[in-house]
């Protein structure tokens, strides 16, 4: 894969880029900073992907390691007063919403394969499931959706 | 139906931030990558002589006169002309191709069974063009990025026209390059490959590499023109020889400190030598899940030799495409006496270190030629107690763990302490917690969270240690200040809304040490 390849195929990635490091990462600081980490690991390792076919997932997979990095060592920081109140929430679609109000377990592949459009099996790849595994999260990724889409479950 | 698409529009697309973010980062790498000097990875000697080399003959330079040998020594490698005759080949099977741009030639080359090492021309079809690298902008980059022996500060541009070039041809695509502008305005380069597949010793001699010399061009500041590439495939016989090679007798997971089996060898080739780290048995398990959380583990190995001190490029971290048999391949100036490989294994993103030492015992085709040990004065204990060391990497080893007795529930706050673990280490102690907490309140466009912030707390309230989240799981991590597992802690949480904060807490909640 030449330079101008790699370059190519991340470009043609972007929004799933965004797509992914939005699930994992609600700072926006944050996923561009494990997007740029992301390029860095993906860029320094091109030449050992045998199989360009796999260029995506490869890359996901190492997106969501940096997601995982980051999100831990924020985790461990002290927070400052100032951004101890809750933040109001943005705009934004209420189908975005809602993947992200999905448990951590059934977000990525709901997002991976109704979203992304990759198959069962380039799903289960990128997470280190088994397809079975993938699908059941799906049926319960699907589940919760329409559970936080069209009911208003618990008031305040 | 909706479709993909749709969800997709539905989600929203990113924002110019951080569409900028990836433009930037990639053109970022693009243009490091080029730098010849930090090129070529394991060996950036290489480069270094190659740069030197450059500046001394830059004067005499003609396309011709820069080649192999002059790589060998000037890079100090020790080897007399005689000893690589044979070596270097000059007669490469499909060595050239070109278009009407330009015209690419390979003109010397080594394979030993481990690397190919590459020299190239690029020669322009027309005269007065000079050959740019295309990751240099020629109206901002000063000249002296090209070719060092110049020592002026104007620009590629400028100095082009003094120098009576017309046109600038850029190329790109050639990775793991040096490369040398000749008088004429045409480059030689020099790639490094690592033959990704090192064959069994019996076999290696007989082994050729395939390879590619891909290359694209476009001219500079004529847009109209269209890019064109040249292509150059080709065919290299091992022609460096081997003349032994040793492989560890046996496999080590580093006494289960990961999940692949790994091996070492030393190849003494006829033109240098090589420590090669190579995986065997399963694959890597570098992300696990658990309860729902992706779990990240890097590798880092690293070549000791035999005065414990680490050996120059002989570190590789090793996070991604973890399918890869060959892990590092490392040139050595020369073989120690003895040879180690370390193993550092982060895991959970957290900075928790475990070294392992392995030591090999080298055999070529069953004989036991030589063997390496470690010496009386370091000892080493694979059990359930490691040894820390004073290395210039720290060993650090889990002693003792604790876990949480049972649940805890903050009254009211809605909020569950699930689990808690706790491990002491040789100079802290790390926890890991997770907190359950109940939705605040539901809407069409989903349920909301408070923001929760857990901490641990001394007797007087004093905040030891904190961290905060918001969603239906919070996982936290941190580190405490002790040396020994305590029996109990005291935790409390602030809960955070639009109206403020409330205080749950502290109360205390007993360990069970395991």
């Amino acid at each position: 894969m030449t330079n101008e390849e790699f370059i190519r195929a991340i470009e043609g990635m972007t929004q799933t880029l965004y797509r992914v490091s939005c699930t994992q990462l609600r700072i926006p600081a944050d996923r561009e900073d494990a997007v740029q980490e992301t390029l860095r690991r993906a860029w320094e390792k091109r030449h050992s992907l045998r199989e360009e076919r796999y260029m995506q997932t490869w890359v996901i997979r190492i997106l969501l390691n940096e997601c995982d990095r980051i999100r831990r060592k924020s985790a461990r920081m002290q927070p400052s007063p100032e951004i101890s109140a809750v933040q109001p929430p943005q705009e934004q679609g209420a189908l975005k919403q809602a993947i992200l109000d999905l448990e951590e377990s059934v977000r990525l592949p709901i997002l991976l394969y109704y979203i992304e459009g990759y198959s069962v099996a380039e799903t289960a790849r990128m997470l280190h499931l088994p397809q079975g595994t993938v699908k059941s999260r799906l049926l319960r990724g699907r589940r919760q959706l329409r559970a936080i889409l069209e009911e208003e479950v618990f008031e305040p | 139906m909706k479709q993909a698409e749709d969800f997709r529009q539905d989600y929203g697309m990113a924002d110019e931030a951080f569409c900028r973010c990836i433009r930037e980062t990639l053109l970022d790498l693009e243009r490091k990558e080029a730098r010849p000097v930090r090129k070529i990875r394991w060996s950036a000697a290489i480069a270094l002589a190659l740069a030197m080399l450059a500046c001394t003959a830059a004067v005499a330079a003609v396309v011709s006169g820069w080649g192999m040998m002059d790589m060998v020594n000037v890079e100090g490698l020790n080897i007399e002309p005689e000893e690589t005759h044979g070596v270097v080949l000059t007669e490469v099977e499909q060595v050239s191709g070109e278009n009407d741009y330009a015209s690419l030639t390979i003109r010397e080359a080594v394979y030993d069974g481990v690397c190919a090492y590459i020299v190239m021309d690029l020669v322009p079809k027309e005269e007065n063009v000079l050959m740019v690298p295309e990751w240099l902008d020629p109206d901002r980059d000063a000249i002296g990025l090209m070719d060092c022996s110049n020592g002026s500060n104007v620009t590629i541009a400028e100095w082009a026209a003094e120098k009576g070039f017309e046109r600038i041809l850029q190329f790109n695509g050639l990775g793991g390059y040096a490369f040398h502008v000749n008088e004429n305005g045409s480059v030689t380069l020099m790639e490094v490959r690592r033959h990704e597949i090192i064959a069994p010793a019996e076999e290696l001699l007989q082994t050729t590499y395939r390879g590619r010399a891909a290359v694209s061009l476009n001219w500079y500041q004529e847009p109209e023109k269209p890019n064109k590439n040249i292509d150059v495939p080709f065919v290299l016989p091992n022609s460096g020889g081997t003349v032994k090679r040793y492989v560890s007798e046996n496999a080590t997971d580093f006494h289960g400190l990961m999940d692949a089996q790994v091996k070492l060898e030393i190849i003494k080739t006829g033109f240098t030598n090589y420590a090669v780290i190579r995986s065997v048995g399963k694959d890597f398990e570098y992300i696990t899940v658990k309860d729902g959380e992706y779990l990240h583990t890097d590798y880092t190995f690293v070549l000791i030799d035999s005065n414990n001190h680490a050996i120059p490029d002989g570190a590789v971290h090793y996070s991604v495409n973890a399918d890869e048999e060959i892990l590092s391949t490392v040139k050595l100036d020369e073989v120690p006496q003895k040879l180690q490989v370390r193993l550092v294994k982060s895991t959970f993103g957290e900075e928790q270190r475990y070294d392992g030492v392995y030591l090999t015992k080298l055999h070529s085709k069953g004989e036991v030629i030589e063997t390496f040990s470690m010496g009386d004065a370091i000892e080493y204990q694979f059990n359930s107690t490691m040894i820390a060391r004073d290395y210039a990497l720290k060993e650090y080893f889990v002693r003792r763990e604790a876990t949480l007795a049972e649940p805890v529930a903050f009254e009211g706050a809605g909020v569950v302490l699930e689990r808690m673990r706790l491990s002491t280490y040789a100079w802290q102690t790390t926890y890991e917690i997770s907190l359950s907490v109940q939705p605040h309140k539901s809407t069409k466009k989903g349920m909301v969270y408070k923001q929760v912030r857990f901490e641990i707390v001394d007797d007087e309230g004093n905040v030891i240690s904190n961290s905060q989240g918001m969603g239906s799981v919070n996982m936290y991590k941190g580190t405490l200040p002790f040396s020994s597992l305590p029996d109990s802690l005291r935790v409390r949480i602030k809960v955070y809304d639009k109206n403020g904060m409330i205080e749950y807490g502290p109360v205390s909640v007993q360990l069970t040490k395991e």
